[in-house]
């Protein structure tokens, strides 16, 4: 079971609301995308005049957009896990496993954002830009890390949570 | 120790990573790392991982899978399901079990807008079921008609399973959406019969027929025209050749956004929810894609998959029991797996198989094909015991049905499940003449 929002500290409440501005930028960005595709769309039927570089902006645009949708997920608990065979185990050890999961996730996510990062100003080096706008790879590169790094941040939150957070539970649970 | 070892053993770790809880994305990417680093070093790995992650999510024709999952959200908002739901049984009406019939129909109609399978049963359930039980369906046929029903959204495009398979195989996903149709219509024609079948042998499951009146039929079918309208745009487009796939789910998402603008069922806070699913739906199929990615690089570096390939083209095995074990093993796999997972998991070491056996036609028609076959597999595990996720769902709506009925009931939906997979394997034709008429 996962911390829900009226029995976490201000770490917690504070992740909430980072998720939830991630998912809504994402969200923001995914219908930006819809928007300029159909007006491309609509620009070259009628007047033979589609928006130049649309295929690299949503292409550069999914990027963003799925790197901030990733918090989101996990803070919901959205990332699937097989629970068949431990549906009968003890709570507790429902909860060191779960506090494994969270932790793994949280190494992988912190190694992917360092990695990102890395990528990124590598890019930067080489001045890598996008084929018809020119638009430089290292940003998006760079708007990726905020979501990747979050996820991070989140996993150690649930690693705690499931792990050392006796009280919060309790709580949470008496409630 | 073999590289051959090291890929097996990774496989062992994920499993075992898998059993204990831990998130399936992370139970591939973990196994997979240490495996990298084992192969290669941990240099490379980190190398690899610089640009591994950017060049799997940066992709234009990925960006389809947000946009229709945003799609599929807004026709949930917009009461597209409510609609679908009375016009088919406007229609079936006049037969019994018709009202059973309508609920399958429904789910056929919205899984060809919706990209997603758990959004098409549970929207149309909430409809139909309430519906059903009140004219006097037993709880057994209702959940069970409609928990089939929606497994039909696993390969009806734009279903997500189906353009993640495209992507994954770099097979046209244009084309990969039309090898799909006249499966998902067999589908469709096998569980209607199912419905006929079992309300013959038990006349109690189902009240009588109950025909509706012509005028009943006229206005019902006015409250679906945007629906028809929204479909013929968006795929008369996309097979058309008009526009890309990637266009089509952004005109599609607009074009659903006005409808349910313009018959005032979207509010605001539909809007938002509707965003918060596409977020986590998305968010979990793109964490799949990077753990699936990381096991897949270093299975590749094992060579498991080309050994594979090899061994099983040279061990004199007719290629058609090949692939019934492939189907057999699938069936297993989705005992305690979920489809996408599998799919991203399976397709990358199985795909090289399937491509080095000789089935007597060209490379592309072969990878149409068994993506057909393996999501007709993958639709069969979403109601098949012990864990259909279908019925989970039919479940949570249906309290008072308990879940050892709608295993019952789903039997004989499962029959012609598994004679509709035997006839896909036996005639590669059916899934293939639509794409080679129109292409």
């Amino acid at each position: 079971m996962l911390p829900d929002k009226a029995h976490e500290g201000w770490f917690g409440r504070l992740l909430h609301i980072l998720c939830d501005i991630c998912a809504g930028v994402g969200g923001l960005i995914l219908i930006a995308m819809a928007l300029l595709t159909v007006v491309s769309v609509i620009g070259r039927a009628f007047f033979s005049s589609p928006i130049l570089g649309d295929v690299e902006l949503v292409q550069l645009g999914t990027a963003v957009c799925v790197a901030l949708f990733l918090p989101y997920t996990q803070m919901r608990g959205g990332n699937i896990i097989v629970d068949v065979f431990t549906q009968h185990a003890r709570p507790t050890t429902q909860r060191a496993m779960d506090g494994l999961g969270s932790f793994l996730f949280t190494v992988v996510m912190a190694v992917v954002a360092w990695r990102v990062w890395v990528g990124g100003m590598q890019s930067l080096d080489y001045e890598e830009s996008s084929m018809l706008l020119g638009f430089p790879i290292w940003i998006t590169y760079a708007l990726m890390v905020p979501g990747l790094a979050l996820c991070a941040l989140i996993g150690l939150y649930h690693t705690w949570w499931h792990w050392g957070g006796a009280r919060a539970r309790k709580e949470a649970e008496a409630a | 120790m073999s590289t051959l070892t090291i890929g097996l053993l990774m496989f062992g770790g994920m499993l075992t990573l898998m059993f204990i809880r831990v998130p399936i994305a992370i139970a591939m990417f973990v196994p997979g790392a240490i495996g990298y680093i084992v192969l290669s070093g941990w240099m490379p790995l980190l190398n690899h991982l610089k640009g591994a992650v950017y060049g799997r999510v940066s992709v234009y024709d990925l960006s389809v899978i947000p946009l229709f999952m945003l799609m599929g959200a807004f026709a949930v908002h917009g009461g597209l399901s409510k609609a679908l739901f009375n016009f088919a049984n406007a229609i079936l009406g006049r037969f019994k079990g018709g009202m059973a019939m309508a609920g399958v129909l429904a789910c056929a109609a919205f899984g060809s807008i919706s990209g997603s399978t758990v959004a098409t049963t549970a929207t149309i359930a909430q409809v139909a079921y309430p519906e059903m039980r009140r004219v006097g369906y037993s709880g057994r046929l209702a959940t069970a008609a409609l928990a089939t029903g929606g497994t039909m959204g696993v390969l009806l495009p734009p279903s997500v399973t189906l353009m993640v398979y495209a992507i994954l195989t770099e097979q046209n996903i244009v084309k990969t959406f039309l090898a799909a149709y006249v499966p998902a219509a067999l589908a469709a024609i096998g569980y209607l019969i199912a419905i006929a079948v079992t309300v013959r042998l038990r006349p109690a499951t189902a009240p009588a027929a109950q025909a509706a009146t012509g005028a009943e039929v006229t206005s019902s079918l006015v409250q679906v025209w945007p629906i028809v309208m929204v479909f013929l745009v968006v795929f008369g487009g996309i097979y058309g050749g008009y526009f890309t796939a990637t266009e089509g789910a952004a005109i599609g998402t607009m074009l659903t956004f006005i409808t349910a603008l313009v018959r005032r069922q979207m509010s605001w806070a539909g809007f938002v929810e509707s965003i918060r699913t596409t977020a986590q739906t998305s968010g979990m199929i793109f964490m799949i894609f990077i753990g699936a990615d990381m096991i897949n690089a270093a299975l590749a570096l094992s060579q498991l998959p080309n050994q594979l390939a090899e061994i099983v083209a040279h061990a004199e095995i007719s290629p058609v029991v090949v692939m019934a074990a492939i189907m057999v093993f699938y069936v297993a796999l989705g005992c305690v797996m979920d489809e996408m997972s599998m799919i991203l998991l399976t397709v990358p070491v199985l795909f090289p198989v399937i491509m080095g056996l000789d089935f007597g036609m060209p490379p592309a028609d072969k990878a149409l094909w068994f993506g057909v076959l393996i999501l007709t597999v993958c639709a069969i595990g979403m109601i098949f015991p012990p864990v259909g996720l279908n019925v989970y769902i039919m479940n949570s709506l249906a309290k008072d049905v308990p879940m050892g009925e709608t295993y019952r009931g789903v039997v004989p939906f499962l029959i012609t499940d598994f004679i509709r997979l035997g006839l896909l394997i036996a005639f590669p034709s059916i899934s293939l003449w639509l794409v080679n008429l129109l292409s």
